[in-house]
């Protein structure tokens, strides 16, 4: 995983939702309140992803003898992970995880016909990537290429990095989850739904 | 014993922003120059 990566995913989600969560009044040790579980699920997953960059035996069983996509892999055990977890947040919080949900099948949907995340080789110049370049998960996108604008096409420069809307919606969601956690279970479910429905 | 709490509360709500980033980083798939 790149730097720029680390601060696109991880850095910059997880900072502007600590910062969101304070701003409307929450605070970090309410991040206690939500329940994750089958956390196993998350780690399996973070695992085969790593393997595909790091690990070539690994990936090279998991696909030719196994027959088993690593990135199919990766989105089912995450998928499942969101599933177990979304019935039993609170709606506010759901909703954040929603939007993760979403993100993730759009980029999955476009990774399933392609093979690979395809990118947009105009909008990786303008982000400063040397064309051509393909990676275990991205490729450049073509004229075979399906779902195209669904790949990532907007340029982040300083970052060096092209983004998909399916990791807009994540980064949107995984934000969200962390500010709305922050402010507590009862208060985010109260303060976001209509009628202040709580579960 | 109060500050064991605390502890296990700031732990836990480390976990829960290392389980978001794990999540994020394997359904994420920005390309970059940069693997």
């Amino acid at each position: 995983m790149s730097v720029a990566s680390i601060i696109l995913l991880l850095l910059i989600p997880s900072a502007a939702g600590v910062f969101a969560g304070y701003a409307t009044g929450g605070r970090l040790a309410r991040l206690t309140e939500i329940r994750f579980r089958a956390s196993w699920l998350l780690l399996l997953a973070a695992l085969f992803q790593a393997a595909q960059y790091y690990a070539r035996p690994v990936r090279n069983l998991l696909e030719h003898r196994l027959g088993l996509p690593p990135l199919a892999l990766v989105f089912a055990l995450v998928a499942t992970w969101l599933v177990v977890n979304l019935l039993q947040w609170p709606t506010a919080i759901r909703l954040a995880g929603a939007a993760i949900f979403l993100g993730a099948a759009l980029n999955g949907l476009v990774i399933l016909v392609n093979g690979r995340m395809p990118y947009s080789p105009a909008a990786a110049e303008l982000a400063g990537i040397k064309p051509g370049l393909a990676t275990p998960k991205n490729m450049p996108a073509g004229s075979g290429t399906r779902l195209g604008l669904l790949g990532d096409t907007f340029p982040v420069s300083p970052l060096h990095e092209v983004f998909s809307p399916g990791d807009a919606f994540i980064v949107l969601g995984g934000s969200s989850l962390i500010a709305l956690a922050m402010r507590g279970n009862r208060r985010a479910t109260s303060v976001l739904t209509a009628g202040g429905g709580e579960q | 014993m109060t500050q064991a709490i605390t502890w296990q509360r700031m732990i836990y709500a480390l976990y829960i922003l290392a389980a978001i980033a794990l999540l994020l980083y394997t359904i994420g798939a920005p390309a970059t120059d940069g693997h």
